[in-house]
């Protein structure tokens, strides 16, 4: 027992100044988010209640980030998902394939932003504001070729995972290929596809970094998403919206990743 | 039916890959290759100008030299924080324990702009703002490496533990001749995704530092590289190179070592 404790202390030890970092540069200054939220401003700090979410939830601007990042975040996460569900079982299904498939479709995450968005602006016009269609193309496109690939590689990984005999069972009943998949290895592999979710939805909410990259500070009504309106608000330090903003982006953020951890939960449970 | 899915796969990942021929072919061409294609442009050359061109390009380089110093400045902290932290957050059996691989977790899917204003104050008030320091030492302490090692730590089974501690003087022995050598292609694989995410920064050095002199190529090769369209597609290709580079080495390590086993 004594020998326990004294590796656990030792083990705290070992944890002390990573932890303490992490606390400083990321859970702190979200707590600091929070409190902010509810003051007059970030500089004399006055509690002024729920009146900057007042002012954010009657905000044309506002209302248009958020609807965009829903709409156009929803549109990305389902295409992509889509993308990675088609090529994960091709991928099972052609071994000597695998390895170099594998390759490809992990390099583009690894491929700097900035590096990409030089050539989707040749392709695209994403510098005029006359063309909205082209800009939310841009943007999909981008994040499909950046991020579908991961979610197709992780479903790989769940799918090689199921036993062959109970796709040999499934192949007695007279179970094609395609019924096999949606009725036999998608259920089981179900939780997995739940955690490409939520890497998707993470990565959703960081595509702002392309935005910015593709179309800078003020992109196309179309492509304005809140993230594009907080920064505008920083750059006005109008630091108590951003912070008010910023609280409801987490709160969104912890309501998707909630939703699909359940489903996880619940995957995992039944499996 | 196999050979039509075979092919369908093939076609599939050339859409992957295209994007990336069509860049490197673009940025050894005098012109505009894109243009080109789209039948706006006529005549294009073979060169290889670009390229000297980025080696003259003073602002580029200086750019890059910034992106070289946040990126080896955070991996030098990051990796062995992350050990340290993937150690304690594996081993350390005390109830608080769970609590922080939850907030890492929860703090890792979050996006940057959650913390935004405060990461500005804070910086102001440390007097980090408009210092390299300042991204090198947010980026340091990221959840990302700190989650991957105590993934990588917690799959070591308890009994080899148990047993290496028999053999073992000490904790640090046990680490360094026991966990160390079974995570090695797993902290290569956390080492390219640290410095992926350090090379592409946008976020952080947008808000830490205002002076564009300061700040990495990852979000000024807009800026400074816009004379032709191929000196541009060249600066994007040596910006993707040492990622590019560093990929293929531990893939190709990690190839070998799997054959040498």
């Amino acid at each position: 027992m004594k020998q326990r404790t004294k590796q656990n202390v030792m083990l705290m030890l070992a944890g002390v100044v990573p932890v303490t970092g992490f606390c400083a540069c990321w859970l702190i200054p979200l707590g600091m988010t929070f409190w902010y939220a509810f003051q007059r401003n970030a500089f004399d700090l006055q509690f002024t209640g729920l009146d900057n979410f007042a002012y954010l939830m009657g905000n044309r601007y506002f209302q248009q980030g958020m609807g965009n990042l829903l709409l156009l975040g929803g549109g990305m996460i389902l295409t992509s998902l889509l993308v990675a569900l088609g090529i994960a079982p091709l991928l099972c299904a052609h071994p000597r394939l695998t390895s170099a498939g594998m390759a490809v479709l992990l390099l583009p995450l690894l491929i700097p932003s900035i590096s990409a968005v030089k050539l989707w602006q040749s392709v695209f016009d994403t510098s005029s504001f006359l063309a909205p269609a082209s800009s939310v193309a841009s943007l999909l496109t981008l994040f499909l070729w950046k991020y579908a690939g991961v979610g197709a590689v992780l479903l790989y990984t769940a799918l090689k995972k199921i036993p062959q005999n109970i796709l040999d069972a499934a192949a007695l009943d007279g179970a094609g290929s395609i019924r096999t998949y949606l009725s036999v290895r998608l259920p089981i592999a179900g939780g997995q596809v739940a955690m490409v979710l939520i890497v998707l939805t993470m990565f959703m909410f960081r595509v702002y970094k392309e935005s910015y990259l593709l179309f800078g500070l003020y992109p196309s009504e179309d492509v304005y998403m809140l993230q594009h309106y907080m920064n505008n608000q920083y750059l006005k330090i109008n630091l108590q919206y951003v912070t008010a903003a910023a609280v409801l982006l987490t709160l969104l953020a912890l309501l998707l990743y909630g939703l699909s951890w359940l489903f996880l939960k619940k995957r995992r449970a039944a499996a | 039916m196999k050979q039509l899915s075979a092919m369908v796969l093939i076609l599939l990942l050339a859409a992957f890959a295209l994007p990336l021929v069509v860049l490197v072919t673009a940025s050894l061409c005098e012109g505009d290759l894109i243009s080109f294609l789209k039948g706006e442009q006529t005549g294009l050359t073979f060169s290889t100008a670009q390229y000297t061109g980025f080696f003259a390009n003073k602002d580029m380089l200086r750019r890059f030299a910034n992106s070289l110093q946040i990126t080896v400045g955070t991996l030098l902290i990051q990796l062995p924080m992350s050990l340290l932290s993937g150690l304690y957050l594996a081993r350390c059996s005390w109830r608080s324990t769970r609590f922080v691989r939850f907030l890492l977790l929860v703090l890792l899917l979050l996006p940057f702009q959650s913390v935004m204003v405060p990461v500005f104050k804070l910086a102001r008030w440390t007097q980090l703002y408009d210092k390299h320091l300042a991204v090198i030492i947010l980026q340091a302490f990221s959840p990302l490496g700190m989650l991957i090692v105590w993934l990588l730590i917690g799959a070591i089974p308890q009994e080899q533990w148990e047993a290496a501690q028999l053999d073992c003087k000490s904790q640090t022995v046990t680490f360094l001749r026991v966990v160390l050598p079974q995570i090695a292609s797993g902290l290569a694989v956390l080492l390219l995704l640290c410095f992926a995410e350090a090379w592409n920064l946008v976020d952080s050095p947008s808000i830490l530092l205002p002076d564009t002199y300061l700040r990495p190529a990852s979000m000024t090769l807009n800026d400074i590289s816009s004379r032709d369209k191929g000196y541009t597609y060249a600066d994007a290709v040596m910006y993707s190179l040492p990622i590019v580079a560093l990929y293929l080495l531990i893939g190709w390590r990690m190839h070998e070592s799997e054959h040498t086993i």
